[in-house]
């Protein structure tokens, strides 16, 4: 690590980025993704995927194109984890083992309610009060059921996935709300700044939509109830917002030191400049009203990074949709990036077409983030008619916009104020 | 399997750290792996000899194994195995038998039971008659394992604040 190429502001190891993979509810593969993101188009349609008569909200970003085994959260997530994977690696040119560890972002799961019904068909009759229990465990006694167990363990979705792809050690599977694929990321990021490992696979992955998560988001009123059209429900920074778009989606993103990744002629497409994550514990569910730990997220990311405020060009909001989210997010940028935000620094909303992807979000918005520096083009935020007033931003409207950006900055505030930024660059200084 | 609900919170500091707070210092955590893999074949016990290395310089009299086996039959006698053959004579505790299993908190309530058991020097009573075998002496050293009952495994070595 003598060579200064290589190293950070820090003098620590510059982490690029090699491959990249992503699914969402516009289809599968970047390629696709990236064409119906610039071209303005909504993933978001009504849920087919149970029945959600008499419930307020009815649509979704459900992924339902890809093949599973059996219809759980488990079962979905693992194969849009594999399918963004085997891209990423692809692209990375990288066979066989990965030799490296896994992070990976995966959605708290428990048993679907289809399964539950079905454990109670085949449970012995009740012969007293509040047995429900007993007969469950009487049920299950009866006949052992595999998928069943599979289908409430989240770990096995990073079992699988070290299998497949050959990771190297114990794959770490973390959650942190909504920020979850930017702490996967940070924590790849973090083995290899250590010299712990020279590449790491990090995953972020949610297939969880069900009818008890939509209802659990609906009861906490943080889901728009926009059914009609589907398209139009997700408008961040819009005067008229009312919540957000649940959603599906997955992501993978190869970090490797920029040493090793020239030293094996890979192809560069960004670098994992900066990291930043602060908790906010004002309350379970709100932000802290003054911000401030939202703004030491994206000043410990651009400090972490070696970067002044300046040089970001472009910010990949969190931008759920929801009435808070936007205005706290708003008044953070605000104070980190000044007035410079009105009209010197785009600043768009990706969940505006693909919802809020949760577990998967910071990582599938990462990859957009590189791949914005790619092409340089500033995917829209859409459904952007009504402005709020009170936020003065440039969210790129409606239509995509050429720029060339050489420094992007990307939010995950989570529930439970689990606060995370990434600031990503096209070059490694 | 019987399941137990248990909290464990682990304070972890750098000795330097602790000692400029003056604060106690239950144990020292020398060692710590995980890993996981296909159990068939010998690998598993592969594996428990392999990971955290550390433990392989212990000596069996002054150690203690504070086990996290989940109770599923086969699996922890494949474990008791595997532990008679790395270390020896070390008496070994099945905690799950006093708490239960766990799950995820089995492994940190096992790092908070050793470093208890170190630190007050304690002869630790047998949990489990028909397996388990008397504690001579207090111990000096403690291994803390934690195999899953579906997937993985784990190791920790502490040792008495030198």
């Amino acid at each position: 690590m003598s060579d200064n190429r290589f190293t950070d502001h820090l003098g620590r190891p510059i982490i690029a980025v090699t491959g990249m993979g992503v699914i969402t509810s516009l289809g599968q593969g970047l390629a696709d993704n990236w064409s119906a993101l610039t071209s303005g188009t909504s993933g978001i349609h009504k849920i087919k995927r149970f029945d959600t008569e008499g419930m307020s909200t009815r649509i979704a970003g459900t992924v339902d194109f890809l093949e599973v085994p059996a219809p759980n959260s488990v079962e979905r997530s693992y194969a849009m984890a594999r399918e963004t994977t085997i891209e990423a690696l692809a692209q990375a040119g990288i066979d066989g083992d990965f030799n490296g560890p896994l992070f990976l972002a995966a959605p708290p799961v428990e048993p679907e309610w289809h399964d539950r019904f079905a454990l109670a068909d085949r449970a012995p009759p009740a012969s007293e009060p509040g047995d429900a229990y007993v007969r469950f465990l009487a049920a299950m006694r009866t006949k052992p059921d595999p998928v069943f167990l599979e289908a409430v363990q989240f770990g096995s979705i990073s079992e699988r996935l070290a299998d497949r792809f050959g990771t190297r050690g114990l794959p770490v599977t973390l959650s942190t709300a909504c920020a979850s694929g930017a702490t996967a990321i940070q924590l790849g990021v973090e083995a290899i700044r250590q010299g712990r490992t020279t590449r790491a696979l990090t995953v972020a992955t949610d297939g969880s939509i069900s009818p008890e998560s939509v209802v659990r988001f609906a009861l906490l009123s943080a889901l728009s109830t926009h059914n009609d059209p589907p398209k139009k429900a997700s408008k961040p920074f819009s005067k008229e917002r009312d919540g957000f778009v649940i959603a599906e989606g997955a992501a993978t993103l190869v970090l490797e030191s920029l040493e090793s990744a020239i030293a094996r002629g890979a192809k560069v497409l960004g670098i994992m400049k900066g990291c930043g994550e602060k908790a906010d514990h004002f309350h379970r569910t709100r932000s802290s009203p003054d911000g401030g730990p939202a703004i030491a997220t994206m000043k410990a990311a651009l400090a972490d990074a070696g970067l002044s405020e300046e040089q970001v060009g472009y910010i990949n909001a969190h931008g759920t949709s929801t009435p808070e989210n936007d205005k706290m997010e708003y008044g953070a940028m605000l104070s980190v990036f000044g007035d410079r935000l009105k009209d010197g620094i785009p600043c768009s909303s990706n969940k505006s077409m693909i919802g809020h992807t949760l577990t998967a979000a910071g990582a599938v918005e990462a990859v957009f983030s590189i791949q914005t520096m790619l092409t340089g083009t500033l995917p829209p935020t859409i459904n952007y008619t009504n402005p709020d007033p009170a936020i003065v931003l440039d969210v790129v409207p409606n239509v995509k916009r050429d720029a060339d950006v050489s420094a992007v900055a990307s939010n995950s505030f989570g529930f439970g104020g689990q606060n995370a930024s990434l600031v990503m660059t096209r070059e490694p200084v | 399997m019987i399941l137990g609900t248990v909290g464990a919170f682990l304070v972890l500091e750098s000795r330097e750290h602790a000692e400029a707070r003056g604060a106690h210092i239950y144990s020292v955590l020398d060692a710590v792996e995980g890993d996981r893999g296909n159990r068939d074949d010998g690998r598993f016990e592969a594996r428990m000899a392999r990971i955290a290395p550390e433990a392989d310089a212990l000596d069996p009299t002054q150690t203690i194994v504070f086990s996290g086996a989940s109770g599923m039959a086969e699996l922890s006698k494949r474990e008791k195995t595997a532990l008679e053959t790395r270390f020896g004579a070390a008496p070994v505790r099945g905690y799950a038998g006093s708490i239960g299993h766990s799950l995820e908190a089995q492994f940190p309530v096992g790092l908070a039971l050793a470093a208890l058991s170190i630190d007050s020097g304690a002869i630790v009573p047998v949990f489990d008659a028909e397996h388990e075998a008397k504690q001579a002496q207090p111990a000096t050293h403690a291994v803390v394992t934690t195999v899953g009952y579906v997937r993985g495994e784990g190791l920790a070595v502490l040792s008495a604040n030198a």
